[in-house]
């Protein structure tokens, strides 16, 4: 080995104990930092070995290609003539239906039936339930407390989620989905009574119907008529007052 | 023994010409030129590092069987960290690798139907990556898919249809994980695998571009040949990349899904980011207004615009670029030899002003981070961003087209040699 060999050597040598390193590593569950650690060593001392052949110890050559010119006489003659051209029409005609047919069977990745679009489960005299079930009860809600609540029996559902406030004398209830792109509207600023959407920060004013204070969102969130139940419970009125969720073509 | 292996090859399929000439192919020496490179060893990491990956990893139940294969998989942790990482680099190499070639004019005839394919592998990579994140179902990805579904929503006409098609159902479906994960494992890999390998054939094919220089003509090119020099210079470029992004996978944590929890529909995080690369579509997002136009009675949601509108409209005028320039500039002759961006200051001016309103963008989408991190309320910041995503690439733009128009002297001038003769005198002579 020449003495300008020896950076290349001993860089792959490195490189060789890591590997080691990375295999013994593995075998005593030494964790992914160490994997990593080794890996990258390896791998580095490879990279430093070749790059310093490459630009070191190798030769310099440069080498000149002359360029073709692609261009030839694209004649007529490219492509041999096909007789029976009124054929080849029919040709396309039956390769453009087959094509079509074939779109067909897409149909079977979609929804069956209308089951598209978000529905709304609230019907009048349904019960407020918080995520884990639990019926909510009006006067364990200070004013200012914010919580998340589905009609009883459809815990989950994405187009019932209903966030609930408690402002002096009144329980206001609004759709959780943002009329801009869907999100849940999860933040509650007590000082000002608004909701903010976190995706793209859309205000809602929860004093005023969910009017648009800021933000992209195009309408008010929906609002639920509730009523306080004989037991303290809180019961949907009927349904939303308006479309939930972002609105799209089908929304009228 | 190489040389025996090329013999047996060439002696049943008559490759040895191909391999002398293939060995001996001028590579320009240009760091620049290196970019595009790390696209395809990125692309080889993560089609190594998600194979092993998919072994583990199971659509029908995302969240649980991506905390077990970070906690309970020997190297789960480091690979899947490793992953993300190299993803996020490949998109990012794909962009730098696309400036490179469009400031330098590379674009140019010949080379249009490489730059086409460059910018559908953008498109395709953009597409892989938020496939890839969004697999795990947790909290964070879910809402990013909400919004998707909304944008596709969106769309004239069709998007219930768009949207219906591809989650077979109302969001978020039981088929959504599993088909993404189709799609993310198979259809874009298989598509971004067949354009790379149109893109590198084509280059081939036309050879290198190259910068002006002593020698270099539209006629030839002149560099490294690929064996030994280019070769050891590329592995080493390979490795290194490699090694970096094992170091990040092992060191510095990315999306650590088990603190953001599974995605339910009515929690969310705050504040919220996706990756880098969609960071300007989220920005779009948050800037837009609150404008519901309606067509014979049916809204046009405003996520269409920032949705779908900019993202295709600047994908088309990107992908028509070449012919775009050419009906300006109306010069439809072959260019071997690179542009410097102060040969072409208008060309310069728009790409720093696109590049910019990236950049807006992309900060505008972590409105909410910079918020936080300094205590003006996120709607100042939103409204600064709104007025700077129209100034600043105005302004930026111009201030590169009064550089570029200066340029550096030596760009501008006809470049000459001065020679000593045989008589003692000095001789000019110009310089290709
Ligand atoms: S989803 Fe609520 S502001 Fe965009």
């Amino acid at each position: 080995m020449t003495i300008e060999e020896r950076p290349v050597a001993a860089a792959l040598g490195a490189s060789i104990l890591a590997s080691i390193a990375f295999a013994v590593a593995f075998a005593l569950h030494a964790g992914d930092g160490w994997l990593g650690a080794t890996a990258a060593i390896a791998c580095a001392g490879i990279c430093i070995a070749l790059g310093y052949w490459g630009l070191r110890l190798a030769p310099q050559t440069q080498v000149t290609e002359p360029r073709e010119s692609f261009a030839s006489e694209a004649g007529d003659d490219v492509v041999p003539p096909v007789s029976r051209g009124g054929l080849l029409w029919l040709l396309g005609a039956a390769c453009a239906a087959l094509g079509i047919a074939a779109i067909f069977p897409l149909r079977s990745l979609g929804p069956r039936g209308d089951a598209m679009g978000l529905r709304s489960r609230w019907r009048a005299g349904m019960r407020l339930v918080d995520p884990d079930g639990r019926p909510l009860d009006a006067s364990s809600l200070n004013v200012d407390a914010v919580v998340t609540a589905f009609p009883e029996g459809f815990i989950g559902d994405e187009a019932s989620q209903v966030v609930l406030v408690r402002v002096p004398e009144r329980l206001i209830a609004y759709s959780k989905v943002c009329t801009h792109a869907g999100c849940p509207v999860a933040i509650y600023r007590a000082k000002e009574r608004e909701l903010v959407c976190p995706c793209h920060q859309s205000v809602f004013d929860v004093l005023d119907g969910g009017r648009v204070l800021a933000g992209p969102a195009p309408r008010a969130l929906p609002q639920l008529p509730i009523n306080t139940a004989s037991d303290g419970g809180i019961v949907a009125a009927g349904d939303f007052d308006a479309r939930v969720g972002p609105d799209d073509w089908d929304a009228t | 023994m190489i040389a025996r292996l090329v013999g047996w090859l060439d002696a049943r399929l008559g490759t040895a010409p191909f391999v002398r000439s293939a060995l001996r192919k001028a590579f320009p020496d240009h760091w620049s030129f290196a970019l595009g490179e790390v696209n395809a060893y990125c692309f080889l990491i993560l089609v190594v590092s998600g194979t092993y990956l998919a072994l583990f990893f199971d659509p029908s139940d995302a969240y649980r069987s991506t905390v077990r294969l970070s906690f309970e998989v020997e190297a789960g942790l480091f690979v899947r960290q490793l992953h993300h990482w190299t993803a996020l680099l490949f998109v990012a190499a794909i962009l730098a690798h696309a400036a490179r070639v469009f400031f330098t004019g590379a674009f140019r005839r010949p080379r249009e139907l490489t730059w086409m394919l460059g910018v559908l592998l953008c498109g395709a990579a953009i597409f892989e990556g938020f496939a890839g994140y969004s697999l795990p179902g947790d909290l964070l990805s879910g809402i990013g898919l909400r919004i998707a579904d909304s944008v596709a929503l969106s769309i004239p006409v069709v998007g219930t249809w768009v949207s219906g098609l591809a989650l077979g159902g109302a969001f978020p479906s039981a088929q959504m994980l599993p088909r993404l994960f189709v799609a993310h494992v198979y259809l874009l890999p298989a598509a971004i695998a067949g354009l790379m390998l149109a893109h590198v054939a084509i280059i081939w094919r036309q050879k290198h571009t190259q910068f002006r220089g002593p020698g270099r003509t539209e006629a030839n090119v002149v560099g490294a040949p690929l064996f030994p020099n280019y070769a050891l210079r590329s592995f080493a470029l390979g490795t290194g990349v490699l090694a970096i992004v094992c170091a990040l996978g092992a060191i510095v944590q990315i999306n650590p899904v088990w603190t953001y929890g599974p995605y339910v529909p009515w929690q969310a995080l705050s504040p919220a980011q996706p990756d880098w690369y969609l960071s300007w579509l989220e920005g779009a997002l948050r800037l837009s207004p609150a404008w519901e136009p309606h067509i014979f009675g049916h809204p046009i949601p405003p996520v269409f615009w920032p949705g779908v509108v900019l993202p295709l409209v600047g994908g088309l005028i990107f992908f028509l670029w070449p012919f775009l320039e050419r009906a300006a500039t109306g010069d439809d002759r072959e260019h071997n030899l690179l542009d410097r961006p102060s040969d072409a200051p208008l060309r310069t001016a728009i790409g720093v002003a696109a590049l910019t309103a990236f950049a807006v963008l992309t900060a505008a989408g972590a409105d909410d981070v910079l918020s936080a991190a300094t205590y003006v309320s996120v709607f100042t910041i939103a409204n600064i961003f709104r007025v700077a995503v129209v100034v600043l690439p105005l302004l930026f733009g111009a201030i590169a087209y009064l550089l570029a128009n200066r340029g550096p002297r030596d760009a501008r001038a006809e470049r000459t040699r001065i020679i000593r003769n045989a008589a003692g005198g000095y001789d000019e002579e110009p310089v290709a």
